[in-house]
């Protein structure tokens, strides 16, 4: 066994100082003169850092997309309606003055209205068309406003088309809400009124004694328009066959487009390594897009940038990964980690009201670690200290998280909601380098808007 | 290549341009001192540039009487420089050693021709130098190789020269396990 001598070993290492391979071609020569000249900005313009405006960029597509949806969307919305009313008021006057045309009077077929019928009573005293029979009539009548026998309901038409007296709406839900359109024909029109069922209902029966018709906007499905018809008669019936033919085709355009919603997200996190003393505060803040199965399902993913702090015992971090020195034990470590957080999640909504509602939501969330940096306080060869390590695109644990929340939701105008939902998410595994079961918790607030 | 002496007459006057090259050309000799005494590549280079920086304020310092022998001088006084650089680093963060293993992106390839079995070697002597203590690792750096004395290193250490000495031999005992280990294992091999 050959063995060196001291001055052959020192002899080696002096060698070896000169000569071992290290890549010496990471000069920074822009480094060094912004410390010699800082007064000038010497970098040049491809060295420049460049700002990260891809937050900003989507905090002006928030108020953007409100104003497009308050005054582009609805303008185009209720043109489409008017459009559709006026080709059913076509139909319908083509086919009453073929009934004219033979110069009778009295009673004639009522064919179709340009109104829909809401749920409850109503009297068609002066109906767009004509009553089929008197029982249709008799049926539909309410018990306190009965409207005088049938046979004097007869409608004396000329070859003029009846003009039905439009009540401009004093009601409140039509102040409210409400669109009052009136078409210049000699022709009934329609009240377009939107707003909770209920209050329609009762805006109904007012106008009814008018005999206005009201089409509804149901206000909880959003973007679908679509009559809310009941009754017994067949007036009504056909009514509601057209305006349900109408409605249905533009609902069916706008199904797709009013069921997206986009969300921003941000709240404080809370982070613990299986329930150990807590750190500081971090923070979680990001995007989501989601879009509604249902009334009440729907489902969300986004990106979220985290910022968790935690702290834990030795034990319960993985030194696999970090390959610190053999002799080294690990008593504690405080750490953060800055990472992408991809959550999918389903929504559940309930209790739904007017302008609010709760939910619970449920799903699972991938990390992808950008940042990690621990302050290990350890024992090295009987000797205590604290180093820290940062480490950079350390690991990807994808669905590796279950995220649970619930919360409660308001809506604001008529495509905007703000929602405010405590959350919980339980590691499935360890994260991270050094594989820790991180548990957060906190509260989100999202601000969602409809797209349209 | 230019000549050494216009590049430093051209510092002496802050030409940016003599500097930048004077820079470009000695940056690797000075990262590979720096690295010896700094564990980590990122905060070595921060060091050399950190070192750099003090050479260029204090350019009017340097003298050269011989200028046959400029560039030998000059290296001389990049190397002391850069090194107490280091040592100031070390000193910051209390002779705190680090951890961690070294990436391999910091290594030049080695090709496959005679020379490379030398390169690993001498890369694994300069990684189990790097992996004593601060103060044994600053020891051997200064004395064995940089060729400092006891008495240079206890003041720039601010100990005693009692200590330097401890370090020094503490430092050739842990080299030299694991020399002789891997002499024991090339013995093994071919046998």
């Amino acid at each position: 066994m050959h063995t060196l001598n001291d001055d052959d070993m020192e002899d080696l290492f002096r060698r070896a100082a000169e000569d071992y391979p290290l890549k010496t071609d990471s000069a920074d020569w822009n480094k060094v003169m912004q410390e010699l000249h800082p007064a000038k900005d010497h970098l040049p313009e491809e060295n420049k850092k460049k700002k990260d405006y891809r937050y900003l960029l989507l905090m002006l597509l928030l108020p953007l997309g409100f104003v497009c949806g308050r005054y582009m969307g609805n303008d185009k919305k209720s043109a489409l309606i008017k459009n559709k009313i006026n080709k059913e008021v076509k139909i319908n006057t083509a086919s009453i003055n073929k009934k004219t045309e033979d110069g009778k009077t009295g009673e004639t077929t009522v064919q179709k209205t340009n109104a829909a019928i809401g749920k409850g009573t109503r009297q068609a005293e002066n109906a767009a068309g004509e009553i089929q029979n008197s029982n249709d009539l008799n049926e539909i009548q309410s018990g306190n406003n009965a409207p005088e026998k049938t046979n004097n309901l007869t409608i004396k038409y000329t070859n003029k088309q009846p003009h039905v007296p439009i009540e401009k709406s004093t009601s409140r839900v039509a102040e409210s809400f409400g669109q009052v359109k009136e078409s210049n024909f000699d022709r009934p029109t329609a009240i377009i009124l939107k707003g909770e069922y209920s209050q329609n209902e009762k805006d109904f029966k007012n106008s009814s004694k008018n005999n206005t018709g009201v089409i509804y906007e149901d206000k909880i499905s959003p973007g679908l328009n679509h009559p809310v018809s009941g009754g017994k008669s067949a007036t009504a019936d056909t009514s509601k066959t057209n305006i349900k033919a109408v409605t249905k085709k533009d609902s069916k355009q706008k199904t797709l487009k009013g069921k997206l919603y986009y969300s921003l997200v941000i709240g404080p996190d809370i982070s613990t390594i299986e329930l150990q003393k807590t750190d500081r505060v971090g923070y979680s803040l990001g995007v989501m897009l989601g879009y509604r199965l249902s009334k009440k399902i729907s489902v969300e993913a986004g990106a979220l940038w985290d910022r968790k702090n935690y702290y834990t015992n030795g034990s319960y971090l993985d030194t696999n990964r970090l390959q610190l020195p053999v002799p080294l034990t690990v008593e504690s470590a405080v750490g953060y980690c800055d990472m992408i957080e991809i959550p999918i999640n389903f929504k559940y909504e309930f209790l739904t009201k007017k302008d609010h509602s709760w939910f619970v939501s449920a799903g699972a969330s991938s990390y992808l670690m950008k940042n990690e940096y621990y302050t290990i306080s350890y024992k090295f060869n009987d000797r205590s200290g604290t180093r820290g390590y940062g480490y950079k695109n350390s690991s990807k644990d994808w669905l590796s998280i279950i995220n649970i929340s619930a919360g409660y939701q308001k809506t604001f105008g008529r495509n905007t909601n703000i929602s405010l939902a405590p959350y919980i998410k339980v590691p499935l595994k360890g994260v991270g380098i050094g594989k820790l079961p991180i548990t957060s918790t906190g509260i989100y607030l999202t601000v969602s808007h409809k797209l349209h | 290549m230019e000549n050494l002496y216009s590049i430093i007459e051209g510092c002496l006057t802050n030409d940016q341009k003599c500097q930048k090259k004077l820079y470009e050309r000695y940056y690797g000799f000075a990262l590979k001192i720096v690295f010896r005494y700094i564990y980590r590549y990122e905060k070595a280079t921060d060091v050399v540039n950190d070192g750099f920086v003090k050479i260029f304020n204090h350019f009017k310092k340097f003298e050269c009487a011989e200028k046959e022998h400029l560039e030998k001088i000059w290296m001389g006084w990049v190397k002391r420089i850069m090194i107490n650089t280091a040592i100031d680093e070390l000193r910051k963060n209390n002779m705190m050693p680090e951890i961690g293993d070294l990436p391999d992106y910091i290594w030049e390839l080695q090709d496959k021709s005679a020379g490379a079995d030398q390169g690993l070697l001498y890369k694994e002597l300069i990684c189990q130098l790097k992996k004593l203590p601060p103060s044994y690792n600053v020891a051997f750096n200064m004395y064995v190789i940089d060729g400092y004395s006891h008495g240079e290193i206890a003041e720039r250490l601010g100990i005693s020269v009692g200590a330097s000495k401890s370090n020094l031999s503490k430092a050739k005992m842990q080299l030299r396990k694991f020399i002789d280990k891997d002499v024991q294992e090339a013995d093994i091999c071919t046998l």
